[in-house]
């Protein structure tokens, strides 16, 4: 069972976390919602179309102008506040990997600290057991957060992604995090090449049967592109069959830019697999 | 002695399958690396000495670094049919460190002449080495400005055929730089101390924000 907020979610649940970014330049977005209005409208939409969880998020990942804590804050903290207001009901989740980031959010109304960078300031659980909020474990090779990665290679990648994962969950709730708050994350691209990213995706049922509730982030990203060799507008289709695979393995969260498309995806692989109805079945039983 | 030198860049990439597909930017690299490397061979080296860095990951695992093993892989590709000595050399090796090993190369190299009475015996040098990563905003190691006069001055001493100008390389900003390739020219420049090359360049491009220079040098003709 998941619990985030005053949810549950069983097992096999299929959840939509929707990214809403308050950054001029993330990589798929580029600025769309930087502005405080535009954020909302897409919020709106993203609840309208089906995600359980908005994940706000105010540094982009990849390397460029500095975004220090205080501006990070500046971008996010508001934010959270008033969509709490907006959206009693509504889960919000924040990409940070800063604990003063953390903590100024959670006072606002985040239920949830998604972790990108696997754990690179350790009091960022601390936080998330002291306002007793979800936290996300994510596997990024021990990486410095906006760091490409040139030349990493590992041993065993996916032994790799379940001692770190596994072990930031553990440490997390001998911190007091709740264990049923907890979420682990192989981190696609993240510390990886596209080889990594193929192999975290094909193996992703060994990460599910560690028991945590896996939660993957594959939208638009680089080993899409790569396998295909198509560039970042054309990436959707890759990405949901990325989807539809780890939905099939276990995956209960998907980060994610296309929540429409996404939405019929997991409802496509939850009737499937037989953990969630079809809509309307009629035809021949008429 | 030097039959002749190639210096011929060290990414993962260029190994047998590591891009999937083939990829049209890397094949032309490719390309480049055969083509320096076959002409070294065709001045009928008796054997080829392989200089390559040990990446800082690589240091305590017993398989060859990437870098020798590319090198490998790239004079097989070439049809090297002679013996290939490999020197490893841990990429963050001091400079004094470099030098001595590759003056101990051209020592072992000349007595091993000496010792078979073989005037003229002559050795091939591949070096694995390359620039800067952190050469534009899409670079591995995104953009620092002085990347590109790093590179630049690297350039200068590979097209000079000047061993001096590598001995010269700031070890300490070549690491900030991800200058993979600091170690293994600095001992290049140790081996080929005091003697002067034509230089012949292949490729010098960095389509992927890390630069590949490919440059070969050959012994100045006998006065």
């Amino acid at each position: 069972m998941l619990r985030l907020g005053r949810h549950c979610f069983a097992d096999d649940a299929l959840l939509i976390m929707a990214i809403v970014n308050r950054t001029p330049d993330s990589f798929y977005d580029r600025g769309a919602t930087y502005a405080f209005d535009k954020a909302l409208d897409r919020v709106a939409e993203v609840v309208a179309a089906g995600a359980e969880i908005v994940d706000i998020g105010g540094v982009k990942a990849a390397p460029g102008e500095e975004v220090d804590t205080e501006e990070e804050i500046r971008r996010t903290a508001g934010f959270v506040a008033r969509v709490r207001a907006d959206h009693p009901d509504l889960l919000i989740s924040v990409d940070t990997w800063r604990h003063e980031v953390g903590r100024a959010v959670c006072q606002a109304g985040a239920d949830l600290l998604n972790d990108a960078w696997g754990g690179h300031d350790p009091r960022l659980a601390e936080v998330a057991a002291e306002y007793d909020v979800g936290l996300v474990c994510t596997h990024a090779g021990g990486v410095v957060p906006r760091t490409r990665p040139h030349r990493i290679d590992y041993d065993d990648v996916f032994a790799d992604v379940l001692a770190r994962t596994v072990g930031e969950a553990e440490r997390a709730v001998a911190l007091g995090v709740p264990a049923d708050r907890v979420l682990i994350d192989p981190g696609h691209d993240f510390g990886k090449n596209t080889w990594h990213s193929l192999e975290i995706t094909r193996r992703l049922s060994e990460m599910v049967a560690t028991g945590w509730p896996v939660l993957v982030s594959l939208s638009n990203k680089d080993f899409v592109g790569e396998t295909l060799d198509l560039p970042l507008e054309q990436r959707l289709l890759g990405t949901l069959a990325t989807t539809a695979v780890c939905a099939w393995q276990g995956a209960t969260v998907f980060r994610a830019h296309n929540i429409v498309e996404t939405r019929q995806v997991l409802d496509m692989v939850g009737a499937i697999r037989g953990s969630q109805p079809p809509r309307r079945v009629i035809r021949g039983l008429a | 002695m030097i039959a002749g030198v190639v210096s011929c860049p060290q990414p993962p990439l260029l190994l047998p399958g590591r891009t999937g597909c083939p990829v049209p930017e890397v094949e032309r690299l490719r390309t480049a690396c055969l083509a320096a490397i076959g002409e070294l061979l065709a001045a009928g080296p008796e054997s080829v000495v392989l200089i390559g860095g040990i990446a800082a990951a690589e240091v305590d695992r017993p398989a060859e670094p990437v870098s020798v093993r590319l090198g490998r892989h790239l004079l097989d590709d070439a049809g090297c049919s002679v013996p290939i000595r490999p020197v490893a050399i841990r990429a963050d090796a001091g400079v004094e460190e470099c030098l001595a090993t590759g003056r101990q190369l051209a020592a072992d190299a000349a007595d091993a002449a000496d010792a078979t009475a073989a005037p003229g015996r002559r050795i091939g040098c591949l070096v694995l080495a390359d620039g800067s990563a952190r050469r534009g905003l899409k670079a591995p190691g995104y953009l620092d400005p002085r990347a590109a006069p790093f590179d630049a001055s690297i350039e200068a001493a590979l097209r000079a055929g000047d061993p001096a100008g590598l001995a010269a390389l700031d070890a300490g900003l070549a690491a900030e730089l991800l200058v993979a390739g600091r170690a293994a020219w600095q001992v290049l420049a140790g081996a080929t101390e005091g003697h002067r090359f034509r230089a012949e360049t292949y490729y010098l491009d960095d389509p992927f924000g890390v630069w590949y220079p490919v440059v070969a040098w050959r012994p100045e003709p006998a006065e």
